[in-house]
């Protein structure tokens, strides 16, 4: 510690390297934070994702009659069947889209992660235009408990009229993805007395089943149950589907690991120019802290120590941008941008990954230049040599 | 250095481009003694323009498979709906839709018109193993006409009425079980892949299974169609048939350019991938353009005696900040194109399943040179500093510097 100003002394030489050197380093972890997060956010989704959960989907496009519920509830090691609509449409604008997922009582059970209880759910088939709002969609908005707004769809209601009307009842989230997570949740029962066409149909049934191992052979079992029906369906369970569209969007831990590695590629040449360049000028100096009695191993500790400082200070200055800046960044972005805020979340653990890589990159950039000084003969370097 | 090359009788006459000239010349033939220092420059340009190259070879892809749109063909769908999916047009209305004036006629004399339905086929990529959807369209007799560009490469054409397919050229390719002879898994049983066609690599050929509309409508149990393609006789025709389809109260649809509608599916996945592009790109620019200050600044520094020579033997101070620039734009230069050729030789022509449809990614002329520019504007403003403050020096005390 008491060679502290010595470093810093020796870091602050030539000001103006040194900032630009540490600007480039703070830019590069932005941008390192930022993959990371992406490439974390869709990981995520995947583990989340249960296996214990299936998604029935109609095989061939189009809805599926609400009678296949009772049918899927008697499959042995179901537990729960619920049936999923959605209404889409818009708030105010075309720019804000909005959907209303249409269930029952029983989506308690289906998504446990978002912590309803059944008096809620219930109380949205009483009020019938009560919906329950996650957190981060209440407040892209700006909802707020009680706040009543009409979506523009164009699904028509009996009375012909296509603005649907509703009531925020409650606000919550998804828990497994907190602060992430953009849905609505309405009543089943409303929407489809409502509705003008496709009464009784639905989009997806979730199925909830006792074993998750069991999760490929029950899906089969439904699939086969309807196979011959007018309207077969696919059963996947929620961990398949979510592997499969993280991965049609393309091979993103590529995508990202490629970029991670050129960014961090440039760094280590840029700061490991900038401190041979630096050890290189001071050659003399260090000489005579040889001279005066510093080993070699201290000599060469004392670069190591401007690289670290440099890199750790630079590293957390980029990290703590992404943690803490990019966050109200993304809160001004416009809120028909979908849910790429949820992916830009940084988790601890990537920014943990962060600061081990600029330990990492301090060591190797400041390697050479400190074997140099480890190196150096004081009687050449004293004479110029 | 032969210093007999500059003689002092010839500096007075010697112009501002003969100064910058041969003070560029000097300053990167002493470009090998700070040779480290400029690899920064050199390498920080490359990942830059590296990087920002490969992303958007991904948005040349999908601009490849919706910039295909021809200006005679339109897309009747109906009023309100936006998309395809969201369209339903009554079997009903398809005579009245092909009676229309402006509608072309084919060399068979009917109206080139196609009623299109569609489902969709979870298919299974051969690169990760995962599942994905690919289109199943169905399309009218008339499809050809209506898409002249489609034809048969390998195999033959499907017949109405037999559960028949032909698949896209790139389908079998990226998926498994997809080629001539695969059984797919359809409505009501199993079809056969029976040709292979192109279509001019546009979205059809990239990630679409063709067959004939009535058969899969009737094995879906579908009503009605979801959208008729049109041939129109010319590009002015739009208006013509536009006019004739809304002016009839028997129909409620909308007429789109198929370039409107192509324009709009791709609109939205080419804005979101520049965005990414210019993001990371302009991310890792500044901290490339951070490198190249320190790298300019410290040749200025290494050259201080070297310029303040020159100036002293009455080299302009224009001329020096010209040659500061070359130099830093000559590094950027090298290094943007080391960057460019990495991310064409990495992704240009590689075929890729992008949401179910297999594009092509590529790097175009105009991306490239996008890039190179980039690479200059950094390396512009990382010089130019550095020039200034070399440019400005006093000359006394810098010639005495050690």
């Amino acid at each position: 510690m008491k060679y502290l100003p010595l470093v810093l002394a020796g870091l602050w030489r030539k000001p103006a390297r040194t900032i630009f050197t540490f600007l480039s380093v703070v830019v590069a972890f932005i941008l390192f934070g930022i993959m990371a997060s992406i490439e974390s956010g869709f990981a995520k989704q995947v583990a989340v994702a249960r296996l214990d959960r299936l998604y029935v989907d109609t095989r061939f496009g189009g809805n599926m009659p609400i009678a296949y519920q009772n049918k899927i509830a008697a499959i042995p090691g179901v537990t729960i069947v619920e049936p999923v609509v959605s209404l889409n449409g818009y708030w105010k604008d075309p720019k804000n889209p909005a959907g209303v997922t249409m269930a029952d009582e029983h989506y308690v059970e289906a998504r446990p992660e978002y912590h309803l209880t059944h008096e809620q759910m219930r109380s949205l088939d009483r009020s019938r235009t009560g919906v329950i709002v996650s957190k981060t969609f209440a407040k892209r908005y700006n909802w707020k408990i009680g706040e009543r707004f009409a979506l523009t769809s164009p699904t028509p209601q009996t009375d012909g009229s296509k603005a649907w009307t509703f009531e925020v009842a409650a606000i919550t989230d998804n828990y497994d993805f907190p602060d992430a997570a953009l849905f609505m949740l309405g009543s089943y029962k409303y929407f489809d007395e409502a509705r003008v066409t496709e009464k009784g149909m639905v989009q997806r049934f979730l199925v909830r089943i006792a074993n998750p191992d069991r999760s490929a052979e029950i899906g089969r079992t439904i699939d086969n149950l309807f196979a011959n029906s007018p309207q077969p369906t696919r059963t996947l369970s929620e961990k398949a589907n979510a592997q499969a569209a993280t991965a049609s969007i393309g091979d993103i831990t590529f995508f990202t690991r490629s970029i991670i590695g050129a960014v961090l590629f440039m760094l280590l040449f840029l700061t490991g120019n900038t401190l041979m360049q630096s050890v290189r000028e001071r050659t003399p100096e260090f000489a005579v802290l040889k001279t005066i009695g510093f080993s070699d191993r201290g000599v060469l500790g004392l670069v190591l120590a401007e690289s670290v400082i440099l890199c750790i200070l630079a590293g957390l200055a980029g990290l703590c941008f992404d943690k803490f800046v990019v966050p109200v960044l993304i809160g001004l972005l416009p809120s028909n941008s979908g849910n790429a805020g949820a992916l830009l979340m940084m988790p601890w653990s990537a920014a943990a990954t962060g600061m081990a890589f600029a330990l990492l990159m301090a060591g190797i950039a400041g390697f050479f230049p400190a074997l140099r000084v480890k190196r150096l003969n004081v009687v050449d370097a004293l004479a110029g040599r | 250095m032969s210093w007999t090359r500059w003689p002092a009788a010839e500096e007075k006459k010697m112009g501002f481009l003969g100064q910058t000239g041969t003070v560029t010349r000097l300053g990167l033939s002493t470009l090998r003694n700070r040779f480290g220092a400029s690899l920064v420059v050199v390498i920080g340009m490359a990942c830059v323009v590296g990087a920002l190259l490969s992303i958007l070879s991904l948005s040349t892809g999908v601009m490849n498979v919706v910039g295909h749109g021809h200006k005679d063909r339109a897309i009747v769908m109906s009023q309100g709906a936006q998309f395809e999916g969201a369209s339903t047009i009554k079997r009903a209305d398809l005579g009245t839709i092909s009676d229309a004036p402006g509608v072309m006629k084919a060399a068979d004399g009917r109206p080139a018109v196609s009623a299109e339905i569609f489902s969709n086929l979870s298919v299974y990529k051969k690169s990760d193993g995962l599942f994905t959807f690919v289109a199943v369209r169905g399309v009218g007799t008339e499809a050809q006409a209506v898409r002249p560009e489609l034809h048969i490469v390998k195999g033959r054409m499907f017949q109405p009425g037999k559960f028949e397919v032909i698949v896209g050229k790139n389908i079998p390719t990226l998926y498994k079980d997809m080629d001539i002879g695969s059984k797919l898994d359809l409505p009501q049983g199993q079809w056969t892949v029976v040709g292979i066609f192109e279509s001019g690599g546009d979205i059809l050929e990239g990630g679409t299974v063709l067959t004939d509309a009535d058969t899969l409508s009737s094995a879906l149990r579908a009503p009605a169609y979801k959208s008729v393609w049109v041939r129109l006789k010319s590009p002015a025709d739009f208006a013509t048939l536009r006019k004739a389809l809304t002016a009839n109260p028997s129909l409620s649809v909308e007429l789109t350019s198929e370039t409107d509608y192509l324009k709009r599916e791709g609109a939205n996945i080419n804005t979101i991938l520049t965005v990414i592009a210019f993001v990371v790109g302009g991310i890792m620019g500044l901290g490339a353009m951070f490198g190249a200050l320190n790298t300019m600044y410290s040749a200025v520094s290494s050259r201080k005696v070297e310029i303040a020579t020159l100036r002293a033997i009455g080299f302009g101070g224009g001329a020096v900040i010209f040659s500061v620039l070359a130099e830093s734009l000559f590094l950027a230069l090298v290094g943007a194109l080391i960057g460019a050729f990495f991310a064409w030789a990495a992704f240009a022509g590689h075929l890729q399943s992008f949401g179910g449809v297999a594009i092509k990614l590529g790097i175009t002329p105009r991306q490239g040179m996008g890039g190179v520019f980039f690479a200059f504007v950094l390396a512009f403003i990382g010089g130019i500093f550095p020039a200034l403050k070399a440019a400005r020096q006093p000359i006394a005390t810098a010639i005495r510097a050690t």
